[in-house]
């Protein structure tokens, strides 16, 4: 077992690797009540297509991945959920395009929930009947979000933005491809993606480390196991819309109009770059341009180009990057004008070395907040350290930031490729 | 946790923690709840957080609390019974984070003295004209987007059916219809209210140092204090209850069902904790009756639910389901929430509800946010200081016939149905 420490936000991380090689990680938080355990297997619905040791290939329905998930808790031996709760936890679970995260959280004890977690997971059962029952509730869940317009506008750009990868399609899949998935094809799936050794855990709050270690020990964890039989989950031709998308414009029933573009920045410009550094290098350069306090966000509000929900976000993964901005606006075309004509005018140099202190300041400071809450300081940490990335490291890495650190955000973003699609009312046509 | 007066009358309360990361400042503004001064109480706070004589711009005050490591100072507007409370604070990081020199959390609470005694204002008083405006378009555009979000939408238009002619139908943050009333006059009018006639109270929470803070208070936020009687509980209804069935039509693709009870068990009830138990058991965890039967077993929607409020005694539950399954649906709920439907019920579900809540209870202990409004609601409700400990006790003491009573006492208002379809086809059944 290895300790690795934050110094810069007084925490301390225990790291070990079990028999089965799975990384189990725990965040001491003394004096919380609360308990999370966060069990991580890091394929999510963007794996819809695999390559597996004897180079045969597999391609399986939208939302397999998100409908998996669900059927984990349909164990046909046991009512899972209840188990759970007897033992004073609550369980739950989520799909994101990259990962599939099962966790709970209790103020009880920590041991007994865990390995339930554990069976949960890695013995999991496919019954038809509940494969049928399944299906009905996640078609409500997919109609649910089809009254999401900020969502079903995000899954737009998306769609225009990238050709043919499947971050484009919805991560529950669609009422007709959900309608393909079987038992037999939950089980095919389960037995490529959820093995032990691709897997981690974290778990955080006030607990005791010796005993979770002797614990897991004694359960599936402390097995050696075969290799998995997946050799690469990929997906097949990815390609980019050759052709900048031009402006989208669809009719809604809003009182204001939505509008999104979003940059796809070709993944060629990272390779053998360490991309979560990336990803804060252009949150910085953008958030000095774009973020409250900046002269441009100013100059938007006054020209009421913008309000409260304008937001952009950067995302930077092994196999896509882009940036998206969001606004509800009265007037799209000049907001999306404005905002992409001052993209395009912005450089570095622009920035001084006081503005870029106090960004990475601002930046330090969210940093040290995340981990007042111990389920979030665990999901940062699960999202960094799986990455290879340490906190700390990181940490330090920012505070060394110069100007010229940011300058390759502008090549970045010159050679994006543009989606913008706006949701617009009968009377503002 | 301390509480005290100061010589100027001022009542603080200090909630000290070394396992928090930041330090909470907060004043609380109580008035007497008038829905002609809703969007003034709102824009005030946000005009009062946009800047100051010292920061004359929102871009200036932004800069300051970015180089103060991501401070943020935030106001919002909540109705406690017959009582608005505005709440401006300031969140920033503990002093023992990222070598501070400077003592940021004395930095934020003098900085949010400046905020509340000295805005920007002309020599008249009146607050500047361009920020006034810009705050009333982004809070009108605010409003507008609730139409966007069908969750909150068809709550918002169920509330008008069963609480018309009510203040609760009334919402804190301000309403459309009486935005045309606000003007530089009101809003002068409301902040010298707030700031002579309201009731106040200063919270301060997390990692501080005590001593230091006592010390430096003594000088600071010199109000006028004013102490009266207040109405902390919601005593509005109609004489007599007749059960309305209510349908809208709008754009969506999910019909939404909103269900509402009225109880005489409010907050200073005795059974108010099984009201509480009750709610938890009906439709707030994945193990609660409407869950597993109308979602479990009939399969008929993915989210189902019901919360308590019990400021006004009043218990409700929703549903979005396909709208060929809405009277099905519709129909169970309403068979389910009664008396006998507790008769069935086994001890072991009353358990699981308690622990749920009980865990529930716990997790907002580590909340720095939910700490201080807890103590607040429990000051006014009960005059005591929040205790989690005696809460759980009175919990865990629920019996059934407890259970049995409290749904004896709800009595069924309205139910609400939000479908596909043109607004003009809106009927009562």
């Amino acid at each position: 077992m290895k300790i690795i420490p934050f110094d810069r936000v007084k925490e301390r991380v225990f790291e070990w690797k079990t028999p089965s090689n799975t990384t189990i990680r725990v965040l001491s938080k003394p004096d919380f009540y609360e308990k999370n355990v966060f069990l991580k297997i890091p394929f999510g619905a963007i794996h819809q297509q695999v390559l597996l040791q004897d180079e045969t290939r597999k391609t399986f329905p939208k939302g397999i991945a998100h409908f998996l998930e669900h059927m984990i808790f349909e164990n046909t031996e046991k009512d899972v959920s209840r188990e759970f709760a007897l033992l004073g936890a609550s369980v739950n679970a989520y799909t994101s395009p990259n990962e599939t995260v099962y966790y709970f959280s209790t103020t009880d004890d920590i041991i007994k929930p865990l390995m339930l977690l554990l069976e949960t997971v890695f013995q999991a059962t496919f019954a038809e009947e509940h494969v049928q029952k399944e299906r009905k509730i996640i078609s409500s869940e997919i109609q649910m979000y089809q009254d999401d317009l900020e969502q079903s506008l995000y899954y737009e750009v998306m769609k225009h933005l990238y050709s043919n990868h499947p971050i484009r399609d919805d991560i529950a899949g669609t009422k007709a491809s959900i309608e393909q998935i079987d038992s037999s094809m939950l089980e095919t799936y389960y037995q490529l993606h959820y093995h032990p050794s691709m897997c981690s855990i974290i778990i955080s709050g006030d607990v005791d480390v010796d005993k979770i270690q002797s614990a897991l020990s004694s359960t599936l964890l402390g097995t050696v196991y075969n290799s998995p039989e997946l050799k690469q989950s990929l997906y097949f031709g990815v390609r980019m819309k050759k052709e900048t998308t031009p402006f989208i414009q669809k009719t809604k029933d809003v009182n204001s109009a939505l509008w999104m573009k979003g940059y796809r920045i070709p993944m060629r410009l990272f390779e053998g770059r360490n991309i979560a550094e990336d990803e804060l290098r252009l949150i910085l350069y953008l958030d000095h341009f774009f973020a409250k306090g900046s002269d441009f966000h100013e100059q938007l509000l006054k020209k009421q180009l913008i309000n409260n929900s304008f937001d952009f976000s950067v995302t930077i993964e092994d196999n896509y990057a882009h940036i998206l901005f969001f606004t509800e606006t009265k007037n799209p075309l000049a907001t999306s004008k404005a905002i992409t004509g001052y993209l395009t005018s912005i450089e570095p140099n622009m920035i001084s070395k006081r503005q870029l202190d106090r960004q990475i300041r601002k930046l330090q400071g969210e940093f040290v907040q995340i981990f007042n809450s111990p389920k979030d300081g665990a999901a940062l940490i699960l999202d960094y350290e799986d990455k290879g990335i340490h906190l700390e490291s990181l940490l330090a890495w920012i505070e060394s930031l110069g100007r010229n650190d940011l300058a390759i955000s502008k090549k970045w973003l010159e050679e994006a490729k543009t989606a913008e699609v706006v949701y617009v009312s009968k009377n503002m046509v | 946790m301390t509480t005290f007066t100061l010589d100027h009358h001022l009542r603080v309360t200090l909630i000290p923690s070394t396992k928090y990361k930041t330090v909470g400042i907060a004043v609380k503004f109580i008035a007497d709840f008038d829905p002609q001064r809703t969007n003034e109480r709102l824009l005030v706070g946000r005009i009062l957080c946009s800047k100051s004589k010292k920061y004359p711009s929102k871009r200036l005050l932004q800069q300051k609390l970015d180089d103060m490591y991501g401070t943020q100072v935030t106001s919002h507007v909540s109705r406690i019974g017959f009582q608005s409370v505005s709440t401006i604070q300031a969140w920033v990081i503990s002093s023992r984070y990222m070598n501070d020199v400077f003592n940021l959390p004395l930095q934020a609470m003098d900085l949010l003295e400046e905020l509340l005694f000295y805005p920007y204002v002309d020599s008249e008083g009146y607050f500047d004209s361009r920020v006034c405006d810009e705050e009333l378009r982004l809070h009108k555009e605010e409003i507008e987007a609730i139409y966007h979000d069908k969750f909150e939408y068809s709550f918002q238009q169920f509330k008008k059916v069963m609480f018309h002619g009510e203040l609760f139908q009334s919402s804190a943050k301000g309403d459309l219809e009486t935005l045309d009333k606000v003007s530089k006059e009101t809003l002068k009018e409301v902040y010298n209210q707030m700031m002579t006639s309201d009731e106040k109270e200063l919270f301060i929470v997390g990692d501080f140092d005590e001593e230091m803070f006592h010390r430096h208070l003594l000088q600071r936020f010199r109000f006028t204090e004013v102490l009266k009687d207040r109405q902390w509980i919601d005593t509005e209804g109609p004489q007599t209850i007749t059960y309305r069935d209510v349908e809208e039509f709008n754009d969506l693709s999910q019909t939404r069902i909103s269900i509402g009870y009225r109880t005489p068990i409010q907050s200073d009830h005795p059974l108010r904790h099984a009201m509480s138990l009750f709610s938890v058991l009906m439709g707030e965890s994945d193990q609660s009756i409407l869950f597993q039967e109308i979602r479990e077993k009939s399969h008929l929607c993915y989210y189902i639910s019901s919360i308590y409020s019990e400021n006004k005694g009043a218990f409700f539950v929703f549903a979005g389901v396909d709208d060929l399954n809405r009277l099905q649906a519709k129909n169970q709920m309403l068979t389910l929430i009664s008396p006998s439907a507790i008769d069935a019920i086994s001890e072991d579900q009353i358990d699981l509800a308690k622990k749920h809540l009980i865990h529930r209870i716990q997790k907002q202990s580590d909340n720095m946010h939910a700490l201080m409004n807890l103590h607040f609601s429990n000051m006014k409700l009960h005059q005591s200081p929040y205790n989690p400990l005696s809460q759980i006790a009175a919990i865990s003491a629920i019996t059934k016939d407890e259970l049995r009573e409290v749904a004896k006492a709800l009595r069924v208002d309205t139910a609400h149905t939000l479908r596909n379809g043109d607004a003009h086809e809106n009927h009562t059944l």
